[in-house]
């Protein structure tokens, strides 16, 4: 998995937006509007549709 | 490879072995990086004072060592008062004792509440030096595994992880049982396979972590920390003889991709 | 010509004993400092009290003082150290070679006699063939003496034994007796506090955080040794007993220290 940015399609909280593309159990870290964040401290915060997300994996070496 | 624009690269210094050379590494990456401010910061809990603050980051820390590696760690269990002081210790700068484990995803985790908001993005590249050995859980074998680093915000590098992550020979680790059957010291089984893996005090040390140092950089750049050429500075060694091949011994630095990656990077 | 003993009887033998014994014992019912176990760490804490003045008692489950520290590893009676504990072995007078850059090796027997000796003439008490029993606490869950009997008692069932432990009170206590933590297990077992068994062993030199670790592990109570490997979760040691010698020294300086204050407030 490799960093990623998303263009939501439709109005939702991040929640939905994590729930969509099956990363609850990923360990990453989003950014929105040139801001990182941890999507569980941020589950119902509201994205729109046109936002680009980039979703950030974080990635253990060794 | 679609390319993120760097504003800085952050080096913080949370205990790192004291044979790294922080400076050093600052300077490599300005050699490798021309357009790109790089800044040494120090303690990432500088800024932290008040002694509430540090106690309560202490407690936090101490809250995610892991017991047992095969055991996924539960949450919950209230530090001991020695614990929370080791910790706190720690974040002065007053020792650099190593040997917990802790979850490196919990503890990354409060790191990134060291980060100043405004430098919360792909732009900036904050790199953590320590020795604090960490672990992530791995769900095919259902355990923990001591990481070298873990690249996020901010990546983490540990130079205890360097020493203890990438395995060392398997016949170190035969004579290592029976060294400890037999009582004997293990400094003596170390003298036997001297300079074939990264120790504790290495002299390489600086020089394996500039590889590390660029991985996170590349994490930032490309969304890729990793090559999977064996001679390139980004290749996820498992082995000690990886590592050393990878960092040390390799013809060249950066594979041909990385390497006019790099070239491009400076020219533009 | 070899000179003669003195003509003294068996009852003036027997008396002698029994006197000296009993006024100690009554001396040492209160002290500031009662060590459960007479190994590396516990003799070290209970010397370096001692040689500031404070009344300390050893208690030792086994007839014999010292514990590990007459042999290393696998009944090879050598003990290594790692610097910096040879500082110690400076202190005591105890001969050592160096093995190599940081590692010394001493002989068992002469280092362990020359600690229990330095012991000695510091002035601490031993109660041998005693075993720890349980805990004496005060208002507020503070730890303030401990209760023990005679070993051979305590390894006997108690339907058949009716000899009740004692209790001997102090303002501190240390357990120092090792893998086993016995005094920090009576407190889990009455549900003061969780210890957490030996951690995870990814790191072969855990020397120094034992060392970091080594204090108050609840009021009253310090834990040295190889007991604060079990009760903070520490990786297990290798066989060096620097990490012993120095975590007793630490001990003692945190029990002074504790004194101190405890004598500030009264």
């Amino acid at each position: 998995m490799r960093i990623e940015k998303i263009k939501v399609k439709e109005d939702k909280t991040i929640k939905e937006f994590i729930d969509e593309l099956s990363l609850s159990a990923v360990p990453i870290l989003l950014e929105l509007d040139g801001e990182i964040f941890y999507p569980d401290d941020n589950y119902d915060r509201k994205i729109q549709a046109g936002d680009r997300l980039a979703v950030i994996p974080i990635i253990a070496g060794g | 490879m679609k390319v993120q624009r760097l504003n800085k690269i952050l080096l913080y210094d949370d205990g790192a072995a004291r044979t790294l050379n922080i400076e050093e590494i600052a300077e490599y990456l300005r050699k490798k990086l021309a357009k790109v401010g790089i800044e040494a910061r120090g303690n990432p809990f500088a800024p932290y004072p008040v002694q509430d603050k540090i106690s309560d980051y202490a407690k936090r820390i101490a809250s995610v060592k892991i017991q047992d590696a095969a055991k996924r760690m539960s949450f919950g269990q209230e530090p001991f008062y020695a614990e929370i002081e080791y910790e706190k210790r720690r974040i002065l700068g007053k020792t650099r004792t190593s040997g917990v484990l802790y979850n490196g995803l919990e503890l990354q985790r409060i790191f990134f509440e060291m980060i100043p908001r405004g430098e919360r993005s792909l732009e900036f590249v904050h790199i953590f030096f320590n020795n604090r050995l960490f672990a992530t859980w791995d769900e095919n074998d259902r355990r923990y595994h001591a990481r070298v680093s873990l690249c996020g915000i901010p990546s983490i590098i540990s130079t205890t992880g360097i020493v203890e992550a990438p395995a060392k020979p398997r016949e170190y680790y035969l004579l290592k049982q029976q060294y400890e059957m037999l009582g004997k010291d293990l400094l003596e089984l170390k003298d036997r396979f001297k300079g074939v893996f990264i120790d504790y005090e290495d002299e390489r040390l600086t020089e394996v972590v500039k590889g590390y140092a660029m991985q996170a950089v590349f994490y930032s750049l490309v969304g890729d920390p990793f090559c999977q050429d064996k001679g390139c500075r980004l290749y996820n060694a498992h082995w000690q003889d990886e590592l050393i091949f990878a960092q040390l011994e390799s013809e060249y630095e950066f594979c041909q991709r990385h390497a006019s990656f790099l070239e491009e990077m400076n020219e533009n | 010509m070899v000179e003669k003993f003195s003509p003294v009887g068996e009852k003036e033998v027997t008396r002698a004993i029994v006197t000296e014994f009993t006024t100690q014992f009554a001396e040492y019912v209160e002290s500031d400092c009662i060590v459960v176990g007479g190994g590396p760490s516990g003799l070290m804490a209970g010397r370096n009290l001692a040689r500031e003045g404070r009344k300390v008692l050893i208690v030792e489950r086994n007839n014999y003082i010292g514990g590990g520290f007459w042999i290393g590893g696998y009944l090879m009676n050598k003990v290594t150290i790692r610097h910096p504990g040879e500082r110690i072995l400076d202190e005591l007078g105890i001969p050592y070679k160096e093995v190599n850059g940081g590692l010394f090796v001493a002989d068992g027997p002469h280092a362990c006699s020359k600690l229990i000796a330095s012991a000695c003439d510091s002035g601490v008490k031993f109660a041998n063939m005693t075993v720890f029993d349980d805990l004496v606490l005060k208002e507020g869950g503070r730890v303030a003496g401990v209760v023990i009997n005679w070993t051979p008692v305590s390894a006997m069932p108690r339907e058949i034994t009716c000899v009740d432990p004692v209790a001997l009170e102090s303002e501190l206590v240390i357990d120092a007796t090792g893998h086993d933590a016995q005094v920090v297990r009576k407190l889990e077992e009455r549900g003061l506090i969780k210890t957490k068994g030996f951690g995870a062993m990814w790191v072969e030199r855990s020397e120094d955080l034992i060392i970091e670790h080594t204090g108050e592990v609840h009021p009253g109570l310090i834990v040295t040794g190889m007991a604060v490997a079990t009760t903070y979760g520490l990786p297990r040691m290798g066989p060096t007993f620097g990490a012993m010698l120095l975590s007793g020294e630490v001990g003692a300086q945190i029990a002074l220290e504790k004194l101190h204050e405890s004598a500030k407030v009264k």
